[in-house]
């Protein structure tokens, strides 16, 4: 079983026991994801619990590759359970983060963590290799994110950072100079915030899910792993030698790079900040990896926060400030995170409710009444002032903490604010990410045929390629017609079929395009969340600096995985495992109370064309335009009910599902293997036909 | 088309109001995690600060008549115009775009410290 730990720790926060699982018996799934599934279908009996019900657990989940050589694939962290966020039904759901828990964990001994139950008051869990501790954390309750981390440090390590960690609490002369890795929650999660994140060191979140909340209704705080082992590599000569044929055939070139991020694999560091890009930074990679998408600064301000947490209050701070980058925005995402709060959701939630001031409709005395001032919009009180009220349960803040969507519901606004798009929240009751489901249209079908945003960005560059060049006047490059023969070569099993990546309004409900959205999601649940290959670096479709622009997908996971496993895995063995796991979270969905008639978007996306009729010139996809492929623009599209509703049928039926109810059937799950999962749904009258 | 002329004390404090939401501005800033992402403006400094994101995208047709109708500054809405007959893409009209706002938000400035000085 090279790259495993062999054992999983399993966690009854009720009864305060620890048990192992042996990893062997779930080792079918690859890890991550898969193996997280498989673990909740077996432990959780009821799969239509909420959220917040004892009986819902939590999975933890490292990969074979977590702790290894593999660029880009080290470091993530998958976390599942039934969430809180989602809506109408709180869904079996996903997320996962970086950093350098998931390797600490494996350094351990350890492939996951299973929490289970509810803890009478509040513990941590502390892990020291195989020793593993349930301890009070009555003290750290109340603390935030990172005093939580500053504690459980100095604790481990007697009075401060000078002094090495004890490796063993009993043992005075086992000790490490490793920091222990924390998980934890802060007082968002501690007040059970639909919002409320995971966070780790600084700058990683498990955002989506609300897993937060979850963690304060178990009264759980952190967990804490510190671990001296390392991980057996089956063959660590072709780990060495996969990595540097990656490095040198696919990686950045220092003599000419590639000045844009077409390259995924190859190009320069992700252009992640939203925010102005601190005087005195530096790089900061998580563990394992050659990126180093992160940045530390000589500030102390805005530490390894990149992606969506930056965007939060970079705008309003430099509309602010005369168009300067103050303090304002980096201590806001500072804040965010010690409070452990959804940067998505707050950032679209402050979008929606000042929207909501300017309507006339929120404010002091309206009848939404708020007393948050709004002139202040910019100003740091300003975000600790709304981020305080969410994370306590302050007020209105009472109302924010279930999520704009559940709060424009206490309202009475959801069914207008849906209709008009003031409440940007396509799918399950989660907000918009930019790739909006009417434009780049595999991220909204991979989301509402899913549990949540899917936030992979697979085929954004699809979107990059042309959009940077016409909006700056020059001729796409490389053209449409190469760019989708490239990408289609890669999509096994449905290899060569470039009308897969038509983008145009005729074939966005076809056959063609329900197999890109089954290809992706086949993938991602796969090489990307059970194998954990990390999406800012994968998949590599086309990479500029490789011959014929042929990225390394298709040859470099597995190439990977097997160096790590031995496994002799093949690009399409992991999409056909990623198909078993897409299915049997689809049966958890279906028991869960899922039926495809609650499988559309909210209103807006039928009845506002996106960005406007033509109003914004720039978002183009590649597509064919009387049988020619061109980069076309999508502005102004908005998505067709009754074609949606036949494209799910087309998408069903590619996946062996019941056309009539979205669920898996009896044939379809028993050639997966799945004769177990068939059985249940079909004792619970949840199987498709 | 020459400088912008020094603003009346009425643009001035126009210029500093908060709109409502039906006379909002609407862009979109573009990164790569996010993607496209809504912004909307209420204030003409929040229109200004858009054009310093690394990719804004919007309607100048939009931007003219927001500041010709909304803003009520005929003149910076011409000067927009002029600009946008001259500049060959998009990026370019950004540029010419940005400095006629900017211009136009610190001479607003500079009038309100004056009024100020004066009360």
């Amino acid at each position: 079983m090279s790259g495993y730990a062999r054992k999983i720790l399993r966690v009854n926060l009720t009864s305060r026991n620890t048990s192992t699982i042996d990893t062997k018996d779930y080792e079918e799934w690859g890890g991550g994801h898969g193996i997280g599934s498989a673990l909740f279908w077996d432990l959780v009996p009821d799969k239509a619990i909420t959220g917040f019900d004892p009986r819902n657990i939590v999975t933890i989940m490292t990969s074979p590759l977590s702790g290894t050589l593999v660029p880009g694939a080290s470091s993530r962290t998958e976390v599942q359970g039934i969430g809180a966020h989602s809506s109408p039904i709180e869904w079996f759901t996903r997320s996962n983060f970086g950093g350098r828990f998931g390797a600490m964990l494996k350094y351990a001994g350890w492939d996951g963590i299973v929490l289970e139950g509810r803890a009478t008051n509040p513990v941590w869990i502390d892990i020291r290799n195989g020793d593993v501790e349930i301890r009070d954390a009555r003290r750290l309750w109340g603390l935030d994110a990172w005093r939580t981390q500053e504690t459980i440090w100095r604790e481990m390590s007697e009075g401060g950072y000078k002094s090495w960690v004890n490796v063993k609490d009993t043992d005075d002369e086992k000790r490490t100079t490793q920091r222990p890795a924390i998980l934890t929650i802060g007082p968002a999660g501690e007040n059970l915030s639909r919002m409320g994140c995971l966070i780790h060191d600084a700058g990683n979140a498990s955002g989506q899910g609300g897993f937060g909340g979850i963690w304060g209704s178990k009264n759980l705080k952190a967990i804490s792993v510190v671990g001296t082992g390392g991980v057996r590599i089956a063959d660590p000569k072709g780990l060495i030698e996969a990595r540097l044929w990656a490095k040198q055939k696919y990686g950045l070139d220092i003599e000419n790079p590639d000045p844009s991020w077409w390259s995924r694999f190859g190009y320069r560091r992700p252009q992640n900040r939203f925010w102005d890009q601190q005087e005195n930074a530096r790089l900061n990679a998580c563990i394992g990896c050659n990126t180093g998408c992160k940045e530390r600064a000589a500030s102390g301000l805005g530490n390894e926060s990149i992606c969506d947490e930056s965007a939060f209050y970079a705008g309003y701070d430099k509309a602010k400030h005369g168009g300067k980058q103050t303090s304002a925005a980096y201590m806001a995402t500072d804040l965010l995170q010690k409070y452990g709060i959804n940067a998505y959701e707050a950032s679209q939630g402050l979008v929606y409710i000042r929207a909501l001031v300017r309507m006339g409709v929120l404010g002091r005395g309206k009848a939404i009444d708020c007393n948050l001032d709004f002139r202040k919009i910019g100003e740091f009180e300003f975000a600790e002032e709304l981020l305080t009220l969410i994370a306590y349960r302050r007020g209105i803040g009472n109302d924010f903490a279930e999520g704009f969507y559940r709060a424009a519901k206490r309202w009475g606004r959801l069914e207008t604010d849906l209709k008009s798009g003031v409440l940007p929240y396509p799918y399950w009751g989660l907000p918009e990410h930019g790739y909006d489901p009417r434009a780049e249209v595999e991220w909204g079908y991979g989301s509402i045929l899913g549990d949540r945003d899917i936030n992979e960005h697979d085929f954004n560059s699809l979107f990059w390629y042309p959009s940077g060049a016409i909006w700056a006047g020059r001729t796409p490059q490389p053209s449409a017609e190469m760019v989708v023969k490239i990408y289609a070569e890669k999509l096994v099993p449905y290899e060569n079929n470039p009308l897969m990546l038509d983008f145009s309004d005729e074939n966005i409900y076809s056959e063609h395009m329900a197999k890109l959205v089954v290809w992706h999601r086949h993938y991602t649940r796969f090489w990307k969340q059970s194998a954990l290959f990390c999406d800012q670096r994968w998949p590599d479709f086309l990479n500029t600096k490789a011959p014929s622009y042929q990225g390394l997908t298709g040859e470099g996971e597995p190439r990977f995985y097997n160096a790590v496993t031995g496994k002799g895995l093949t690009f399409r063995d992991g999409m056909e495992r990623g198909r078993k796991i897409w299915n049997l979270d689809n049966a958890i969905w279906s028991l869960q109370g899922r039926h495809r008639d609650m499988v559309h978007f909210a209103d807006y996306i039928y009845d506002v064309p996106f960005g406007g009729i033509g109003k914004y010139a720039w978002y183009f996809l590649p597509g064919r335009e009387k049988g020619a492929w061109k980069y076309i623009q999508v502005n102004g599209r908005r998505l067709d009910r009754a074609k949606f509703e036949e494209f799910k049928t087309r998408f069903y039926q590619l996946e062996g599902w019941d056309t009539r109810t979205g669920w898996p059937t009896k044939k379809t799950l028993e050639g997966l293997g799945l004769s177990a999962v068939a059985q249940e749904l079909e004792k619970q009258k949840r199987i498709g036909i | 088309m020459g400088a912008l002329k020094e603003p009346s004390r009425r643009l001035a404090r126009q210029v500093f109001r908060e709109v409502s939401f039906e006379d909002r501005f609407e862009g979109y800033s573009v990164r790569q995690c996010s993607g496209p992402t809504l912004v909307t403006m209420y204030r003409f400094e929040e229109v200004v600060s858009f054009f310093n994101h690394q990719h804004p995208r919007l309607d100048f047709g939009d931007l003219e008549a927001w500041v010709r109708n909304i803003m009520d500054d005929t003149e910076l809405a011409d000067h927009i115009r002029g600009a946008l007959s001259e500049a060959e893409s998009n990026q370019s009209r950004c540029e010419v775009v940005r400095g006629l706002l900017e211009e136009r938000l610190g001479q607003c400035r500079k009038a309100s410290r004056r009024k100020e000085r004066e009360a």
